[in-house]
């Protein structure tokens, strides 16, 4: 199922939790809404299940407008950040309950029982259908809420932080599983996390969204490595600025032009974004602009150093192999592998334009 | 050998914990201590005997029933006002939810003669069921003061906050991603209050109820003015207790508060039971 | 619910929202239907009685209501209320405190099993525990010849009532006192003692001010119950008039008597007390409800 988002829009207040998000979700995609919280993410999940009445805007399941559509109707798999499993029921009547209370064709007990046991085979929990919700493990009640959602045979799957509530070493394991699912499944599934490891790790695409506006859709990889916006310059990754002036496709940072290209911000102050590992040292009298360092840090397989550039003793950060013979105090020059301009503006753009038209 | 007590650097467990035992020795253990004295001194035949005379039969199984079913009224509509004060908001919603306190409020007594007042045949309610009234012309007169429906009137009065409040902070901690997950699952809003709200509420309406109930057996001030005391009709144990003593019978209002407090506690630890149970099922999962 | 059978016209083009109704509250109707029924039984069973014992005392106006209050063992049953109460209510403030320090500031075998009877007035009738003074102290009670030889009166007397009293009212500070002292736990109390502070300071200056709303709150329920108890009194009272009687028993006597405006005008005094303890109580709810504590039965 093919899912549109048309210009949506929600206000808590005076707080605007979705500010005119325009979205498609492709049949049968893993598509993650990254962002921090308060960003809207979770807003624009419920806003298509149902669970969230927008303001304004329309969302598409296919052609039919489901913004006209009670949450029952729509038949989303939703699974709740805490589960939401009915404590009185057992994992059979927790998973049976959408077939047997839900909207669908009505099936026999027969099939139903048939059903759920299939679904815990998939959930790889066969033989625990007798169990209450109480007697599991996080991870096991994380895949009987999963399990749930499935079995209304859901148009599209939506999961809310699917493994925030879960320790670090369960939620590793999920995440390769819940892919697997989805491989064999083939749902169109949606879902939501603060947490770009997982986004970028589990998902065909991330949709990065900040301050209720979509800042950039893409690839784990054409987000990581061409953020759009400022914003996800700094959400993802690591990255340090500069602030340049920006004149006629070139960045002049003090004066001095920076002698690369592909600027395409308009004119006027901004600033310039690099990632740390897109930094490298050279001679003082090569590179773009030159620096000392003022600092050494270990960190894992890598050095990071401190570079202070310029009379304003700006900061830019530099990702080093341990070889690399520096120490505090040396004057260097810096080169810019990959880099991004952007016209100085303390709120970022509304929607995902920049470099890439979006 | 495991320690009394764990060590600890504050001062003045020896002093409080000594004066509390003190206290509670002279205040309940010692005088409970006679009630047990004079039901040993009964014997099991004569408590027999006693309990079985048909006036004593007769209130216990009227303070019994009433209460029961007045608990069970409260348990109904006690759910409803619980459900009300908590989720939706209406003008005079915080006043609505002070006055349930009101039977705790009101000394039993003063309780006791308003609600004879309004229910007596003059009073503002009984009047529409005295005799002349719209209801007697159709379903002939109706007398609720000294009457047993007297009685259920003032005892579903006397217990309908222990059921609203024991359900208030339960329903406040319900977890609203539950009946959100039922209505993704495509269950109409009855089938989740009924499926999904309902069974989580049981635990602590059954509560509720054991406390009303409990209440209500014991209840003597708002009964005692609007019941009439007709002996084997509306006379109620706690009133039969208070006969005995002033005719000097001690053992027999001995009996009578033993057989009332096993009861009571028969159905206390039913619930407690049922209770335990269900937590240990339910157990604490988000 | 009609939810789900909404039928809306399709709109060309425009993206004017459909309000839907949230999926986790009932329909406008079974909204209003429900919360009619629970205003409706909360006025009828609830709000009628205390609008009746109001009525009833101005029937035949306020020079009569007045009046009421001429009677001279009327005001001897007011004058013993209040003594029983001052009795009553410093002891179990004492027993109250003493109980929750014990309870909530140390770890000791049985402290459930302590709980449990600190809570049996609860669960027991009133007329019960009136009933085991008299079995105690009465003519015919286990100490009773022993009291007749050296002529001493507990039963129908001062000191019937005031243990009377107490039974039914001493778990109302302790309860207030006990969750809330067990959450805020011992390290303040150990923190003023690294400083040197005495044991008793200690008490004063750091448990008390943290635990004084919920002090107040429970000697206010304390004291509205001690003032207002009928059945656990009117067992040991005797109901000896302008001697033994507090003001619920006068109460009973002048209804008993058919004089009705002033019972209900003697009522309306207690109810007045009972509603200034409410508003009190309710106030403290909302203002300092997170330093009362949690639980707030009763």
């Amino acid at each position: 199922m093919e899912l549109k988002i048309r210009n949506l829009r929600k206000e808590y207040g005076n707080f605007p939790a979705l500010n005119g998000v325009n979205l498609d979700i492709r049949s049968g995609e893993l598509i993650a809404l990254l962002g921090p919280s308060g960003s809207g993410k979770t807003t624009l999940l419920r806003a298509i299940a149902g669970l969230e009445m927008p303001d304004g805007g329309q969302i598409f399941f296919g052609e039919r407008d489901a913004s006209r559509q009670s949450v029952q109707q729509r038949h989303v798999g939703f699974v709740f950040q805490h589960y939401a499993l009915f404590k009185h029921m057992k994992v059979l009547d927790n998973i049976a309950f959408g077939m047997r209370y839900g909207q669908g064709r009505r099936k026999s007990e027969a099939q139903i029982r048939q059903k759920v046991l299939e679904l815990l085979d998939l959930v790889q929990l066969n033989g625990l259908e007798g169990r209450y919700p109480s007697q599991l493990s996080g991870g096991q009640r994380q895949r009987v809420a999963l399990a749930r959602a499935l079995a209304i045979e859901p148009q599209v799957l939506l999961l809310d932080e699917p493994f925030g509530a879960l320790d670090a070493q369960v939620r590793k394991g999920l995440r390769r599983w819940l892919r697997q699912i989805h491989d064999e499944t083939g749902h169109t599934t949606v879902f939501v996390t603060h947490d770009q490891e997982e986004a970028m790790e589990l998902s065909d695409r991330v949709a990065v969204l900040h301050k209720g506006g979509l800042q950039q859709v893409g690839t784990p990889d054409e987000i990581y490595d061409n953020p759009a916006t400022p914003f996800v310059y700094a959400f993802i990754g690591d990255s340090t600025s500069l602030p340049v002036d920006l004149r006629n496709g070139e960045a002049v940072f003090e004066g001095r032009a920076l002698r690369i290209s592909r600027v395409d911000s308009p004119d006027g102050p901004g600033r310039l974004h690099i990632r740390p590992q897109d930094v490298t040292l050279t001679a003082p009298s090569d590179g773009v602009v030159h620096g000392k360092i003022i600092g050494l840090r270990r960190s894992g397989g890598y050095r990071r150093a401190d570079i202070s550039v310029g009379v304003k003793h700006d900061r830019v950060e530099a990702l080093l192999p341990p070889e690399q013979e520096v120490s505090v105090g040396d004057e260097v020059g810096l080169d810019f592998r990959r880099y991004a301009a952007f016209a100085e503006d303390r709120e970022p753009p509304k929607l995902g334009l920049a470099r890439k038209a979006a | 050998m495991p320690q009394f007590r764990t060590p600890s650097a504050i001062p003045g467990f020896g002093l409080t914990y000594g004066f509390v035992w003190l206290y509670l020795s002279i205040i309940i253990l010692i005088p409970l201590g006679a009630v047990v004295l004079w039901a040993a001194s009964l014997g099991p035949a004569k408590l027999v005997a006693i309990l079985t005379r048909p006036d004593t039969f007769s209130a216990l199984r009227l303070s019994f029933g009433l209460s029961l079913l007045a608990a069970g009224v409260n348990a109904v509509f006690g759910l409803i006002v619980a459900w009300v004060l908590t989720r939706y908001s209406f003008p005079g919603r915080r006043f609505f939810d002070a006055a349930v306190d009101l039977p705790f409020a009101l000394p039993t007594a003063v309780a006791g003669i308003a609600l004879t007042a309004i229910y007596a045949q003059n009073g503002w309610v009984g009047s529409l069921f005295a005799p002349g009234s719209l209801w007697a012309s159709v379903f002939g007169p109706l007398k609720i003061a000294y009457t047993p429906l007297g009685i259920f009137v003032a005892l579903v009065f006397i217990g309908l906050p222990f059921v609203v409040r024991t359900l208030q902070p339960v329903l406040v901690d319900l977890d609203k991603e539950l009946e959100e997950a039922s209505a993704t699952l495509g269950a109409r809003r009855p089938t989740t209050l009924f499926k999904v709200i309902l069974p989580t509420l049981a635990p602590a309406l059954l509560t509720g109820f054991a406390l009303a109930f409990a209440r209500a057996v014991g209840e003597y001030g708002s009964v005692i003015f609007i019941a009439g005391n007709i002996p084997g009709v509306s006379e109620i144990a706690p009133l039969l207790i208070i006969t005995r003593l002033e005719q000097f019978d001690y053992g027999g209002a001995t009996a009578i508060a033993t057989a009332m407090l096993a009861l009571s506690f028969v159905i206390l630890l039913l619930v407690n039971f049922t209770e335990a149970w269900s937590r240990k099922r339910l157990g604490h999962v988000r | 619910m009609s939810a789900d059978t909404l039928a809306v016209a399709p709109s060309a083009g425009t993206v004017a929202p459909v309000r839907l109704p949230s999926p986790v509250t009932e329909s406008p109707v079974a909204k209003a239907v429900l919360i009619a029924l629970a205003v409706g039984f909360l006025a009828f069973f609830l709000l009628l009685p205390l609008a009746a014992v109001f009525v009833e005392a101005f029937r035949k106006g306020v020079g009569a209501y007045l009046e009421s209050f001429e009677d001279p063992d009327t005001l001897s049953a007011v004058w013993l209320t209040v003594v029983v109460a001052l009795i009553a209510v410093p002891l179990n403030i004492v027993f109250g405190l003493a109980a929750s320090w014990a309870i909530a500031k140390f770890e000791f075998k049985g402290k459930s099993f302590l709980l449990s009877l600190i809570d049996l007035p609860f669960s027991v009738s009133p007329v019960v525990s009136g009933m085991c003074y008299v079995l105690l102290f009465g003519a015919n009670g286990v100490l009773g010849p022993w009291l007749a030889k050296h002529d001493l009166q507990i039963i129908f007397a001062l000191p019937g009532l005031v243990l009377a009293t107490i039974f039914v009212t001493f778990p109302f500070v302790a309860r207030e006192l006990i969750p809330l002292m067990q959450e805020q736990g011992t390290s303040e109390e150990e923190a003023a003692l690294s400083l040197g502070a005495g044991g008793f300071r200690t008490f004063w200056s750091v448990t008390l001010p943290n635990v004084r709303w919920a002090l107040l709150y429970g000697v206010l329920l304390c004291n509205a119950r001690a003032m207002g108890e009928f059945g656990a009194v009117s067992v040991v009272s005797g109901h000896l008039r302008g001697l033994t009687n507090t003001i619920p028993l006068q109460v009973e006597i002048l209804y008993n008597d058919y004089n009705f405006v002033a019972a209900f005008a003697v009522a309306s005094v207690l109810a007045g007390l009972g509603l200034v303890t409410l508003a009190i109580k309710t106030g403290l709810e909302w203002r300092y409800g997170d330093q009362i504590s949690a639980a707030h039965r009763h």
